[in-house]
């Protein structure tokens, strides 16, 4: 398709493609609303404000970023070695499974250990859980996609055996007794702002280790293309694997973040979708690591003011966050496509 | 109950609960083979059961609701279809796009719906084949729409491999270029193919709200969608073997509420995770000549550009 070379000029224009993609999902939320019966203009400025007008509501969306945002490093890191993390929903669960684990069973532990306890717990179920497709897509050859997927699965059905089982509540509730205080975040200021810090710290210092040291620079060769990088000696399997379970580990931690900071306890519906929503955000960020926290930011604000839509508005579910994921999606996917294809058309006649 | 007695139930409920996957599964596959990926189907799915339940509920008809979760669920694959064949953009991620658009779409609209009691299609038995001992309860006493699951299966199976626009289709899928160079429309072919896939995604949710579990509730398709995708993985691409997965799929389900009368102990989380471990051993086990004759088409998920220079 030949587009008239005033739209191609326009297409190269810095941030249009953002406003017309934020444009257009805005122009689809406020069909939906209207579709559902409720006043347009009204619930898009509740969906856009709510978010960022109250202490509260400023603490849930941080709250929710910290772990959509590790979800979204996750599935970021991935992709620069040319590998798609859809598991990270179930490596999220292997990870929660694990800090609960340390969480309620694990006696003896000092107080001041208690929270990297969780953690490390919760990025070593993650990276095993990782390490699954990591060796089937080395050595079986079997596409990550499919077996990620199928993987978080398996963890769902995991979490729910233990959690109708073993690890039951009092009266046969299908979740577990709660974690007491010691091994909990803090939802203070100092928590909240804490955990954001600790975001952007960890994409930045990936990111500087993806650029400056020898192994960063290995793992995008291989990203890039695995038979240069093979031929340039870096060990492709080793770094593949490693990278899968570094992004395992980055989306368990998610997970005992959550556990820790949020629910305190793991039920048999835990989890909120980041490890779906984190493939959003990192497609959004074009796998960019700072990019993605950002996204995450955007998506969990989204969530958050998605949430409090039902309250004012008894005709709308708070779906309209998915519906809204959705166009988002595809406006992005789209503007991206056109402007890549536009690119490779101009090199193409250059 | 006594086991013999059981066991004609039991097979009867896996028949039925098949019968969504099935039905997605067959039309996923038509898909696949013409060389899409879309991932998109549990969304195709929960449409096809919201609208399928929806317009039942204001007809009257059930089979007024089967017609429009079809035409929803074929419209709203055109989503993923157009850019994806057209623009050669990211199947997977335009997949993923339409899951969440679709499961967000029918859960925002259709609280309206829910504890509704709605039409349904009734158990058909078939005069005379009813009455044959095993094979009767089991085949023949079931609603139409498990009778046009079951019919469809040798169709889409002499489609694919005994008629022109069949194989057409099959070459679309392995090696676009030649599909191209000899003639097929490849673009009107995959998109034809997906809004099958996309009609056939809404009919199974149309079977799910208006027979095997009637009524409309959040979560009501509860990832079937995606078991469907793992059992056309699981089924090498192959109409007959993509039965047997959803027998399979159905007979756990049918167990996980009887597990007890059979003397099984075995906690239903385990009968839940065993289809997608059994897509799992398919996909590591299918090695050299197993792996072609159960392997994906060639081309499966990859953009076609006429003008892309081979890399």
């Amino acid at each position: 398709m030949k587009t008239p070379p005033t739209l191609r000029a326009l297409a190269r224009l810095p941030g249009l493609s953002a406003l017309l993609v934020a444009a257009t999902t805005l122009l689809a939320c406020a069909l939906l609303f209207a579709a559902a019966g409720a006043p347009p203009l009204d619930a898009l400025w509740t969906l856009i404000s709510v978010p960022v007008l109250s202490d509260y509501d400023r603490a849930e969306t941080l709250l929710k970023a910290l772990p959509l945002g590790l979800c979204a490093l996750s599935v970021a890191l991935s992709m620069k070695v040319g590998l798609w993390n859809i598991g990270a929903e179930g490596q999220l669960l292997m990870g929660t499974f694990a800090a609960t684990a340390v969480g309620l069973f694990l006696p003896g532990v000092p107080d001041a250990l208690r929270l990297p306890a969780l953690m490390a717990a919760g990025a070593a179920g993650g990276a095993l859980w990782a390490a699954i497709p990591a060796l089937l897509r080395v050595y079986g050859k079997v596409s990550e996609i499919l077996s990620t997927l199928m993987l978080n699965y398996v963890a769902i059905a995991w979490i729910e055996g233990w959690v109708h089982g073993p690890w039951r509540g009092a009266d046969g509730r299908p979740y577990t007794a709660m974690l007491d205080a010691s091994w909990r975040l803090s939802r203070g200021f100092i928590g909240v702002y804490g955990g954001l810090l600790v975001l952007v710290l960890t994409a930045l210092g990936l990111h500087l280790a993806l650029r400056h040291t020898v192994v960063g620079f290995e793992i995008r060769l291989v990203g890039a293309s695995p038979r240069a990088a093979r031929y340039a000696g870096v060990p492709v399997e080793a770094r593949l694997i490693a990278t899968l379970m570094a992004a395992g580990a980055l989306a368990g931690l998610a997970g005992a973040v959550e556990l820790s900071g949020a629910q305190h306890r793991l039920a048999a519906d835990y989890s909120p979708g980041y490890g779906y929503m984190a493939i959003l955000a990192a497609f959004l960020a074009r796998t960019n690591l700072l990019g993605a926290v950002i996204a995450a930011l955007g998506l969990a604000a989204l969530a958050v003011g998605g949430g409090a839509l039902p309250v004012s508005y008894p005709g709308l579910s708070s779906s309209v966050v998915d519906v809204t994921q959705g166009v988002l999606l595809l406006s992005a996917l789209l503007f991206m496509t056109w402007k890549a294809r536009q690119a490779a058309a101009a090199a193409r006649e250059a | 109950m006594a086991v013999p007695e059981l066991l004609p139930i039991l097979l009867a409920a896996a028949v039925s609960a098949g019968t969504p996957i099935l039905l997605a599964g067959l039309g996923e596959l038509v898909t696949e083979r013409a060389g899409v990926l879309n991932l998109g189907v549990e969304g195709l799915m929960v449409v096809g059961a919201w609208v399928g339940f929806g317009a039942a509920l204001a007809t009257g008809s059930a089979p007024a609701g089967v017609g429009a979760a079809m035409l929803a669920g074929g419209a709203l694959s055109l989503v993923h279809a157009l850019p994806s064949v057209l623009l050669g953009v990211n199947q997977v991620v335009s997949g993923l796009a339409l899951l969440f658009l679709g499961s967000g779409l029918a859960s925002a609209l259709g609280t309206g719906l829910v504890g509704q009691p709605g039409p349904a299609f009734a158990p058909l038995p078939l005069p005379g084949l009813a009455t044959i001992p095993l094979l009767g309860p089991v085949f023949f006493s079931q609603n139409a729409l498990v009778y046009a699951g079951l019919l469809a299966v040798p169709l889409v199976g002499l489609f694919l491999h005994r008629t022109r626009p069949g194989l057409a289709l099959a070459v679309c899928g392995e090696n676009p270029r030649l599909a191209d160079a000899v003639g097929v429309p490849l673009a009107q072919v995959r998109v034809a193919a997906t809004v099958f896939g996309g009609a056939m995604a809404g009919l199974a949710g149309a079977s799910l709200s208006l027979a095997e579990t009637p009524g409309w509730v959040e979560g009501l398709v509860g990832g079937r969608g995606w078991i469907a995708l793992a059992m056309v993985i699981f089924s090498g691409w192959s109409p007959a073997r993509l039965l047997l997965g959803a027998w399979m799929f159905g007979g756990l389900v049918a167990l996980q509420f009887r597990a007890q009368a059979f003397g099984l102990d075995l906690p239903v989380s385990v009968l839940k995770a065993v289809p997608y471990l059994a897509t799992l051993a398919v996909l590591v086990f299918a090695r050299g000549r197993l792996r072609h004759r159960l392997g994906a088409p060639a081309a499966l998920g990859l953009p076609y550009e006429r003008d892309a220079r081979e890399s």
